[in-house]
């Protein structure tokens, strides 16, 4: 689905914009599940409410956004990049506030792995756009980037890879030379793990759906950072799917299990249920 | 001087931009001095005149040695706030490498201005002023942060064919399929990832100049920059070559340098001459 020069391009700077990959009929869908959701989280709508939401989304409650992580116009980017030897291991929904700082997802530069971002509402760099280093998933640049003094930045349980100034005389978010993934409801953002990212200048309740694609490891060392990988992110999604819906004693498990029972019988599903049963995701 | 934090920023992103260096009265003296030359340089400077805006602008040109023709320029080079932070970025014993004052409505594609082999593993940097506020959309420096470093420097390699081979003027009897399959990573130039150093007069950029950079957008009624070039002190015949390569006039400084009251300019040019002797002999 992607032309060799997209792939290049991604393999060149580690990532890419899609433009106009869903239709407006599809993004209403997405927010109608979305808007549900949301209402059912702890407090209520998080407009008002500086607190980063995140819900699974592979449950027949969400039936147009589970969908999306086999859907076509997704795999065909994903295959493109990857060949056909991936799992699709996660589809997220996210209420976000406030900025995120430089951080990649990935910092074993064995890990290949990718992000497929939609959001459901434009954003620019003044609107909390994702904000990308191009070139950051590899050497040199990438460890390069840890020389590089940062303000204290808000945690969010993300790993702390950057240089961390304590007399407030490091460079701000905006000031880390990047390049603004402005979008449109519609368009997808793909991003490699091991890319450094962050966010500016973002409103409460931007709402974004995220997909996560591994590649199968090949090497002893990619194996290594698999796993590593995969440890650190159902921690994270755990932690976060339970504040968003724990005290409301709702089913918090990441993978429904009608997903997981994979009732049309999907020969590509099973393979990856089989490997993060494997993997012990569940 | 220049900080810790400052030098891993360069050494990371190939860049630093210091902002609001000149105050605007300093820049009001450093633009008039600059419009001096560029009004005159046609008539009593012809031969360090290029015409650089092709189509986009005939008369747009290119003045080499602004710098070290006018005093009130010169002092720019030996300006602490300049001179300090080369220092750090350099080490001591760093050489001149020149001048250019360029004015009028010029973009340039994607490119870096010591292109082959191993000569990013020798430093040279260049400093911008620009006269006029530049916006990403209307003609500011556009930087890949980070490819002045191997590998992402050799995976660039495609623009600078594409500089090379079109300087950005697309073959227009091609079709528009053709045509954007021939772009580097499918893309138009203005669409590459990169960092927009949007400034202010008094701002200045110092650049490694293996970064690649390119300048796209509507100029309006153009835009007027100076720059400096600098190297890191040659201490290897591998250097030297490397200047000679893309800069041979480095081993010929200008005389009002050579002949320079100032220790610090006559330091960075004093032995210039001596260095091309060896090497063209």
């Amino acid at each position: 689905m992607l032309t060799e020069q997209q792939i290049t391009q991604f393999n060149t700077f580690g990532f890419l914009i899609l433009r106009n990959v869903l239709n407006a009929k599809e993004i209403q869908k997405l927010n109608v599940e979305f808007e549900t959701k949301l209402t059912r989280t702890t407090g209520g709508k998080s407009k008002n409410k500086e607190e980063r939401m995140s819900w699974p989304s592979l449950g027949p409650d969400t039936p147009f956004t589970s969908a999306l992580l086999e859907s076509p116009s997704v795999t065909g980017i994903v295959s493109s990049l990857f060949g056909d030897d991936y799992f699709g291991i996660s589809c997220n929904a996210s209420s976000l506030c406030g900025e995120t700082n430089w951080h990649p997802d990935a910092d074993n530069l064995h890990m290949k792995g990718l992000k497929v971002l939609c959001y459901l509402q434009p954003l620019n760099g003044n609107s909390g756009a994702l904000r990308v280093i191009p070139g950051s998933h590899i050497n040199a640049l990438h460890d390069d980037i840890k020389s590089v003094q940062m303000d204290e930045p808000k945690h969010d349980g993300l790993t702390q890879l950057a240089l961390v100034s304590n007399s407030k005389s490091g460079f701000k978010i905006e000031e880390i030379p990047a390049t603004i993934c402005s979008v449109n409801p519609g368009d997808l953002l793909v991003f490699d793990f091991r890319l450094w990212h962050a966010s500016k200048g973002g409103s409460n309740d931007r709402r974004m759906i995220s997909m996560i694609f591994i590649k199968n490891a090949k090497t002893p060392e990619e194996e290594i950072a698999v796993n590593e990988s995969v440890l650190k992110s159902q921690k994270n999604r755990a932690h976060r799917a339970k504040a968003a819906f724990g005290k409301r004693n709702e089913q918090v498990s990441e993978y429904h299990p009608n997903w997981v029972a994979n009732l049309g019988n999907n020969p590509r599903r099973q393979r990856w249920i089989n490997w993060m049963r494997e993997k012990k995701y569940f | 001087m220049v900080e810790k934090g400052q030098l891993a920023h360069f050494e990371t992103f190939g860049f630093l931009v210091l902002r609001q260096v000149f105050s605007p009265e300093e820049m009001k003296d450093i633009i008039g001095a600059a419009d001096e030359m560029w009004e005159t340089a046609l008539t009593t400077n012809k031969k360090s005149v290029s015409f650089v805006g092709g189509e986009n602008d005939p008369g747009a040109t290119s003045f080499r040695y602004i710098v070290e023709r006018q005093p009130r320029l010169t002092k720019l080079a030996e300006d602490s706030r300049i001179y300090d932070v080369l220092k750090g970025l350099l080490g001591s014993g760093f050489i001149w490498a020149g001048s250019e004052g360029q004015r009028g409505r010029v973009s340039t594609s994607w490119h870096n201005d010591r292109p082959g082999k191993n000569q990013n593993k020798y430093t040279r940097i260049k400093v911008h002023f620009y006269i006029e506020p530049t916006t990403k959309t209307t003609g500011a420096l556009r930087v890949i942060p980070g490819s002045h470093r191997s590998p992402f420097h050799e995976s660039l390699e495609p623009l600078m064919s594409h500089h090379i081979e079109n300087n950005d003027s697309i073959n227009s009897d091609k079709n528009e399929i053709d045509r954007v399959r021939l772009l580097p990573f499918g893309v138009e130039g203005a669409d590459i990832p990169c960092f927009a150093f949007e400034s202010n007069p008094g701002d200045v950029i110092f650049f490694h100049q293996n970064l690649f950079h390119a300048v796209y957008g509507g100029l309006g009624e153009g835009r007027r920059y100076i720059a400096m070039k600098f190297a890191a002190q040659p201490t290897t015949n591998e250097h030297i070559q490397f200047i000679k390569a893309h800069t041979e006039y480095v081993f010929h400084p200008h005389e009002d340098f050579l002949n320079s009251n100032s220790p610090r300019i006559r330091g960075m040019v004093e032995n210039l001459e001596a260095l091309g002797a060896k090497v063209l002999n």
